[in-house]
């Protein structure tokens, strides 16, 4: 199963050049159920690795480009009188799919962002009393810009807590900036990627990844990090019993996806930024400091060895 | 200009409060200004916090360096003394709180200001300045804590925690105080360039002892071994006055050499005791002078004092701070002369004065011997004379003014009036300055001695006799010898004029407290400031034999147990349970490193350091991935297999083997 993991990596790169660690980053996102938040400038390529991912997945996948007088109802769906059987019929909305890219999400008011995190978190959707599920699987990839951008409405923390991983993909290598250049854009051939996982190879990954060992001194190491955030005074809030499991998970995907049967603090390591980026906020003294720099302090200050 | 970091509220408090503190006890030393500028320049501190001000700009800062500085450079280029070091000291101090742009000069305004603090004791040893010292040390280390501590612990958050830093320094304080021995400064500076300190002067004109009669500063305390002596045998002669000129009484210098070190007057016979003789010792307060009080004929004493020919004592340099002596006195003696031309300058008298030469001429003719002499001038004193601390000014003729006119003086006047009509009848005499009586503690344990106390009085040459003592001012008011000061001159009205709180001086109930106070300071003085005396004994007692290499042990031994202390501490916080062999092995692996310049960062994967190894080292390579393997398998894959343990230990053991052979 590892080799179809490489496959979709390879597919994906084709596409993507030179971002194989979040191309990684965002599959181990996707094969540990959860939901990915991509946020970076326009034109970075956000759009390219969803539409991608969703290729190789093998999901079917609806898109939404969220903009600022988007209504709930847009995304559920409606209900609508019907004349002929006289009474009201609900015509489903482009959330009831497995695959869900929805563009933009901070350029849409917070009413708009609520109903889509509800669903995300529930896995169903509630129309007119009654309680409809969503398909399974059901991932939703979100793109946003950078919420200093105008026009935007920032997710608050609870919701920023609701995805997984939040990945952004930054400006490409030099060399991979000129192959783009010298015409080999393969975002024109993102329709003629393989699905390379198909639902059920999904569910067998996501077995195995539950079978990942991982030891007390991981566990330690874990808990270090843990209390450093919530001690140190440079962080207004420590990281949740949530985002710990969150962590775990993904570190257990990322270690099956290295081809080990065990945990190791450099699989922890790797995915402290998106999963801890998000959810870690500096204290007002040191406010100047994004998540990102306090993950770096996670990182060079908690000592591995114990 | 922007401070590049912000204090926090509490920690420029205490810093505001620190630099006022260690200040504040310099006032009555150093100029007032510098003061104002202390309190200028921590007043802007305290609006650049506000954000209303903003730092000075360099050049004003120069402005004022230059012009505050100026002056002072130029007092120290014309002598240096401690006081102008001192306020050098305390002006760029007080101007650095207008440069605090980095954490770095907020603690080096506190570091210099422990250094500002242990001043005052250069001017101040005693008990309370002592605490005081101590209380400043505390609230600068708050100020120094605070630095470092975030506002949310508040003011008192820092103020515990440096008071429980001290408190677990006071036993290394006792520790060092008892063993540290004492060592001789390695440079000094004089303490004051102008010290205005009241006492006896080296010339002595009718009004100067009335002027020290306003003064209430202790001069010395005494304490007597074994017998207490008579109030009215407590002459204690200070200086000599030979030379009389135009109303005022000196001693030229040179005019009594000093007798080398161990030499008293006895051994080169100018003095012999006759039997009675007083055991004491003094504690003498800072006079500024070499004098050093002592009674009648001081037989034996310290060794680095030295004695006159007139038999008074000189200390080896003037007194900055309270100097402690021991001596032996013969208040019954026999003096002997140098030669008989030494007593010729006791004869010499300026023209002048022609009532009183008759006067003396009259009574010689009257009177067939000098005693009989002098016992009929005294009885003339007792008859017609008053004690008076005010009287009235005398003319160019002093002496006939005041014999025939005001008759009116105190023991200035009488001893100078004496003298002069001793050498008109061809008598050598001299005036002794000095102090008489004393004041006993309550308890009686010891004496103390004030300004008020000082004195003058007579010695005559009998040729059969030597030097003889005659008080003038006994003949006219016994009184005076025979009471406390303070009793006999409670009439007068000039008496501790200058005292602001005079009436308050003698309540009783303040008296009391007054005296408290000092049986503390003198208990202080003797404990604590003269330990170093006691200090050998102890060391003997405690090490049997002082050297030097069981001094340093009996230092290093406490410290060394309290660092153990810690130590274990430490460890019990840091590892609750017992690390196993390899742990312990890789810990030392690792430090074995460091020397080599390669250091593990904290959150450095043992795999990420030893790629970041061996990219230096490609030779070490194969061993160092194996063990980054071994490593990985035995703590994280979750294998309850003893071999692996096992695997590391032979790995590390072979890579401290590469190691070696480095």
């Amino acid at each position: 199963m590892q080799s179809e993991i490489d496959r979709a990596i390879d597919a994906i790169s084709e596409v993507l050049f030179g971002k194989e660690k979040q191309i990684r980053q965002a599959l181990t996102c996707l094969l540990s159920q959860g939901h990915l938040l991509i946020e970076d400038l326009p034109g970075m390529g956000k759009t390219t690795l969803a539409h991608a991912l969703a290729r190789v997945l093998g999901l079917d996948y609806q898109r939404v480009q969220f903009t600022s007088d988007m209504l709930p109802a847009d995304i559920l769906g409606v209900s609508v009188f019907d004349a002929a059987s006289g009474s009201f019929r609900y015509h489903q909305g482009p959330v009831f799919t497995q695959l869900l890219l929805a563009d933009e999400i901070n350029r849409t008011t917070p009413k708009t962002q609520s109903a889509l995190l509800e669903a995300m978190e529930e896995r169903q959707v509630s129309v007119d009393g009654d309680c409809l599920p969503l398909p399974q699987p059901f991932f939703v990839i979100a793109t946003q810009n950078p919420v200093h951008q105008y026009g935007t409405y920032p997710l608050p923390e609870s919701q920023l807590d609701r995805f997984l991983m939040r990945i952004s993909l930054g400006y490409p290598e030099h060399d991979a900036e000129r192959a783009l250049l010298r015409g080999g854009d393969g975002r024109q051939r993102i329709a003629d990627l393989p699905v390379c996982l198909h639902p059920d190879i999904l569910v067998e990954i996501s077995r195995a990844c539950d079978q990942v060992q991982v030891s007390e001194s991981l566990l330690d190491y874990l808990q270090r990090l843990l209390r450093y955030s919530r001690e140190n005074k440079n962080f207004a809030y420590g990281i949740s019993p949530r985002g710990a499991l969150a962590l775990l998970r993904c570190a257990k995907t990322w270690a099956y996806m290295h081809g080990r049967s065990y945990v190791v603090p450099e699989d922890l390591q790797a995915l402290l930024g998106p999963v801890f980026g998000h959810r870690l906020k500096a204290s007002e003294e040191f406010a100047d400091s994004s998540g990102l720099a306090l993950v770096q302090r996670l990182l060079g200050e908690v000592d591995v060895l114990g | 200009m922007k401070p590049e970091f912000q204090l926090s509220r509490p920690a420029l408090i205490w810093q505001m409060v620190a630099v006022l503190l260690v200040v504040l006890p310099l006032v009555w030393e150093l100029p007032v200004w510098l003061l104002l500028v202390t309190l200028m320049t921590t007043g802007w501190r305290y609006m650049v916090y506000l954000g209303r001000w903003s730092f000075p700009h360099w050049s004003i800062r120069t402005i004022l360096v230059a012009g505050l500085g100026l002056p002072l450079m130029l007092k120290i280029g014309q002598g240096i003394s401690l006081d102008s070091m001192v306020s050098l000291l305390v002006l760029g101090f007080s101007l650095k709180m207008l440069e605090i742009y980095k954490r770095r000069d907020a603690l080096l305004v506190m570091m210099v200001a422990y250094l500002v603090a242990a001043s005052t004791l250069l001017f101040d040893q005693s008990m309370t300045a002592t605490f005081y010292v101590l209380f400043c040390i505390l609230i600068i280390t708050t100020a120094l804590g605070a630095v470092f501590q975030s506002s949310d612990s508040g003011l008192s958050g820092p103020f515990r925690h440096s008071a429980m830093i001290l408190l677990q320094a006071l036993p290394l304080m006792v520790v060092l105080f008892l063993l540290m021995p004492r060592l001789p400064p390695l440079w000094t500076v004089p303490l004051s360039s102008t010290s205005t300190k009241t006492g006896l002067s080296e010339k002595m004109s009718p009004g100067d002892i009335s002027r020290l009669t306003r003064n209430a500063d202790i001069a010395f305390r005494a304490e007597f071994v074994d017998r207490k002596p008579e109030q009215s045998e407590l002459y204690w002669r200070v200086m000599t006055y030979g030379s009389y000129d135009k109303g005022t009484w000196s001693e030229p210098d040179g005019a009594h050499p000093l007798l080398p070190r161990h030499v008293s007057v006895t051994d080169i016979d100018l003095a012999r005791s006759l039997g009675d003789e007083l055991a004491y010792s003094v504690v003498m307060e800072p006079s500024f002078q070499q004098y050093l009080p002592a009674l009648d004929i001081p037989l034996a004493f310290s060794a680095e004092i030295r004695q006159s020919t007139d038999f008074t004592l000189r200390a080896s340099e003037p007194l900055r701070e309270r100097y402690r002596y021991q001596l032996r006195s013969a208040t019954q003696y026999r003096t002997y002369p140098r030669s008989a031309e030494s007593l010729l300058r006791y004869l010499r008298l300026p023209p002048g004065n022609p009532k009183s030469r008759a006067l003396a001429q009259q009574l010689v003719a009257e009177n067939a011997d000098a005693e009989s002499y002098i016992a009929a001038l005294l009885t003339r004193f007792n008859n017609s004379f008053i004690y008076s601390l005010t009287p009235p000014l005398l003319g160019q003729n002093d002496i006939d003014d005041f014999l025939f006119e005001s008759q009116t003086g105190f023991c200035g006047h009488y001893s100078g009036a004496l003298v002069f009509m001793l050498r008109a009848a061809n008598i050598p005499a001299r005036v002794v300055a000095g102090y008489q009586g004393g004041e006993w503690s309550p308890d009686g344990s010891y004496m103390l001695v004030r300004q008020y106390d000082a004195h003058a009085w007579v010695e005559a040459w009998l040729p059969e006799r030597g030097w003889v003592r005659y008080d003038p001012t006994a003949a006219v008011a016994p009184e005076r010898v025979q009471m406390p000061a303070q009793d006999m001159y409670q009439d007068q009205p000039d008496f501790l004029a200058d005292l602001p709180l005079a009436g308050l001086h003698q309540a009783d109930w303040l008296a009391q407290l007054r005296w408290q106070l000092d049986a503390i300071d003198f208990r202080w003085q003797r404990w604590v400031l003269n330990y170093q005396n006691r200090q050998q004994g102890l060391l003997e007692r405690l090490l049997g034999k002082v050297d030097s290499i069981r001094l340093v042990f009996a230092l290093m031994i406490p410290f060394a147990l309290m660092l153990l202390v810690i130590y274990w501490q430490q460890r019990r916080q840091e590892n609750p349970v017992v690390r196993p062999v390899w742990q312990r092995q890789l810990d030392k692996l690792l430090s074995s490193l460091i020397p080599l310049g390669w250091s593990r960062h904290e959150g450095e994967t043992l795999r990420q350091f030893c790629e970041r190894v061996a990219e230096g080292q490609p030779q070490w390579r194969n061993e160092l991935v194996m063990l980054a393997d071994c490593h990985e398998r035995l703590q994280y894959s979750c294998e309850q297999d003893l071999r692996l343990e096992s695997a590391m230990i032979e790995q590390l053991k072979r890579c401290r083997d590469q190691l070696g052979r480095r």
